[in-house]
């Protein structure tokens, strides 16, 4: 164990995809990381960096009295805080837990509920821009919890984010993330279900997209380079975060009782990709799926991003 | 009759919303026109800008070698080429029929026959950028059908939009805009989903807007403001329009053997907005739809920023 106190420590459980440029940006920012993955290999350039690792969440929690996480959703941060080697087997009272996952609300509640129990404030605050802007340390960071402790971490989040926002008690950064979420998962498959239409029924893509990009569906034209480009593979957001987004949104709307016809319809048809095995593909391969269902498959083409 | 021969005179039926100034634009630029719509109060500006009028479209092709259209949908076009004092009662070969309104592609093939039967040209030139983009002459024009008339008619076309294309055989126009307006049309449902989800959790709307233009929902949100400020009378582009639209677009997905489970959903919503009356409303009125539905009400709120136009 090195010397440095409790205080001085932040650990970070949750060092892939997205976590990974986020514990870079704390690094930077001139802070000791004691970092854990379930995958050693995500956290070695972390490590060359200076931080060091822990071999559990509890190894984590004992030896910092703030621990961020970055996980993909319920299941795990569920384990990482209650399992036997999680996060409440290592923590003591008053100490800080910052989830910067996406949670389904109800989950955000319980996790709360435990912590809160063992004396560990609970701050959730999922963040939105993706893996580009976390590298840059632009995101946009939701967060939410007891004012008081959010205001202590939010010089650590300043490193990770450039607007960072106190929404009001837990689950309230979840709710406003899973509403960013289903709007983003649901918006690129309708452009994608108009390509395919394009396509089966005999325009050229490059000339299709070009007229589309000069009227007024342009708003969503944003990603459709990518949409043609078909690079489905190294994804910064895969299928199984994808599906697992829209089913918390769809949850919550269960919960609140409204209809989202939309949404159900793309939740759809991200499970028809997870059962064609697309979970590590990019979410936006279930435009595979919507072609398949057309009987036709549209060239993989490269064209100028906008 | 007036002494100008059929050449010098340019017909133009259906002055209301977007044809109204596409009309204009071609008055300001020098034309002369004959202009025919049901509802005479929609011709007023433009006979006082100096256009002539005629008592029906058989009338305006009768004494017009190049007729324009820009009707609601289908229905409409069918009506006004092949009715008793429809186009085809007043046209004369080698004449050249420009469609500007939305159609479905099985009805442009089949009137762009009838039409050939009559020697009549028939160019479907479908046009996006809504009545803003009428007004500042900066639509995009979507032009399709025979490449000889087309490029006759293009000089016309130049006057109502900044982008003028030829796609193709009669029905590719329709087609392209169709698809643009599938993807405006059944995108902004999942924001008004979102929203209604957001409000009903206990969100406060306009906050939640402010956090939604910041993340990556941001490209999503340009009608934020018209969704939140309510502004659904006095639309640009009613409900109605835009069933018309999904449904054809629709259609073309069945003649294509093509899935749209988004686009499908997207639909009911639509026909349950219009079920409920809205159908003179904006296209952004679903929103009262799913709001119902989900037995909630988002406060009608002022924010600043963006566009609705299709």
């Amino acid at each position: 164990m090195p010397d440095s106190p409790r205080d001085q420590l932040i650990g970070f459980i949750g060092t892939g995809n997205i976590g990974n440029p986020m514990a870079r940006q704390l690094i930077r920012g001139g802070h000791q990381l004691v970092v854990y993955d379930l995958r050693p290999e995500v956290m070695e350039n972390l490590l060359e960096l200076g931080a060091e690792p822990a071999s559990s969440a509890a190894e984590v929690a004992s030896r910092c009295s703030i621990v961020f996480t970055s996980l993909p959703g319920p299941p795990q941060i569920e384990a990482a805080t209650t399992g036997p080697e999680g996060i409440l087997a290592g923590a003591s009272p008053g100490d800080i837990h910052v989830d910067l996952s996406t949670n389904s609300v109800t989950g955000v509640q319980r996790i709360l509920q435990l912590e809160s129990d063992a004396g560990v404030v609970h701050i959730d605050a999922p963040v939105t821009g993706g893996v580009v802007r976390a590298g840059l340390g632009t995101l946009t960071i939701l967060g939410s919890g007891e004012p008081e402790t959010f205001e202590r971490v939010r010089p650590l989040l300043d490193h990770i984010g450039d607007h960072v926002f106190h929404l009001g008690e837990a689950g309230m950064g979840c709710l406003y993330k899973l509403v960013n979420n289903v709007i983003v998962l649901s918006g690129h498959m309708i452009v994608q279900e108009a390509l395919v239409l394009g396509a089966k029924a005999g325009l050229d893509m490059p000339e299709l997209v070009e007229k589309l990009r000069l009227g007024t569906a342009r708003p969503y034209m944003g990603l459709v380079d990518q949409f043609l480009a078909k690079e489905w593979e190294n994804p910064t957001s895969t299928m199984v975060i994808a599906e697992k987004d829209i089913r918390l949104a769809l949850e919550l709307a269960r919960d609140q009782q409204v209809p989202m016809p939309v949404a159900n319809a793309v939740h759809q048809i991200y499970l028809t990709a997870l059962a064609a095995g697309f979970n590590e593909l990019h979410h936006f391969s279930a435009q595979d799926i919507l072609e398949a269902a057309a009987g036709i498959e549209i060239p993989a083409i490269q064209l100028d991003s906008e | 009759m007036p002494d100008s021969s059929r050449d010098q005179l340019i017909g133009f039926i259906g002055t209301g919303n977007i044809g109204n100034p596409m009309a204009r634009n071609l008055i300001e630029a020098g034309h002369q026109l004959v202009i025919y719509d049901l509802r005479p109060e929609v011709m007023e500006n433009l006979l006082e800008l100096g256009a002539e009028s005629a008592e029906s479209c058989a009338e305006v092709a009768s004494r017009c070698s190049v007729v324009i259209s820009s009707l609601p949908g289908p229905p409409e076009i069918e009506a006004a080429i092949t009715s008793a004092d429809g186009i085809l009662a007043g046209a004369s070969p080698g004449d050249i029929h420009v469609d500007l309104s939305s159609n479905s592609i099985t009805t442009v093939r089949r009137l762009a026959q009838l039409e050939a039967e009559a020697g009549v040209s028939y160019i479907d030139a479908p046009v996006t950028g809504g009545v803003p983009g009428a007004e500042a002459r900066t639509l995009t024009v979507l032009g399709s059908g025979a490449a000889d008339a087309f490029e006759r008619v293009r000089p016309l076309l130049e006057h109502i939009g900044s982008n003028i294309f030829h796609l193709g055989e009669a029905g590719s126009g329709c087609l392209f805009k169709l698809l643009n307006n599938v993807i405006i049309l059944c995108g902004n449902q999942i924001v008004q989903e979102a929203l209604v989800l957001g409000t009903k959790a206990g969100l406060d709307p306009e906050d939640l807007v402010e956090k939604l233009r910041l993340g990556t929902a941001r490209p999503y949100m340009g009608l934020a403001p018209y969704l939140l400020g309510k502004r659904f009378d006095d639309p640009s582009f009613t409900l109605r329009l835009a069933e018309k639209d999904v449904s054809l677009a629709i259609e073309a997905a069945r003649v294509n053997q093509v899935p749209m489970p988004v686009a499908n959903a997207a639909h009911q919503t639509y026909l349950r907005a219009l079920s409920a009356g809205l159908g003179e409303q904006s296209f952004l009125a679903t929103l009262q739809a799913l709001e119902a539905a989900a037995g909630t009400e988002i406060p009608t709120i002022q924010i600043q920023g963006g566009r609705a136009s299709l």
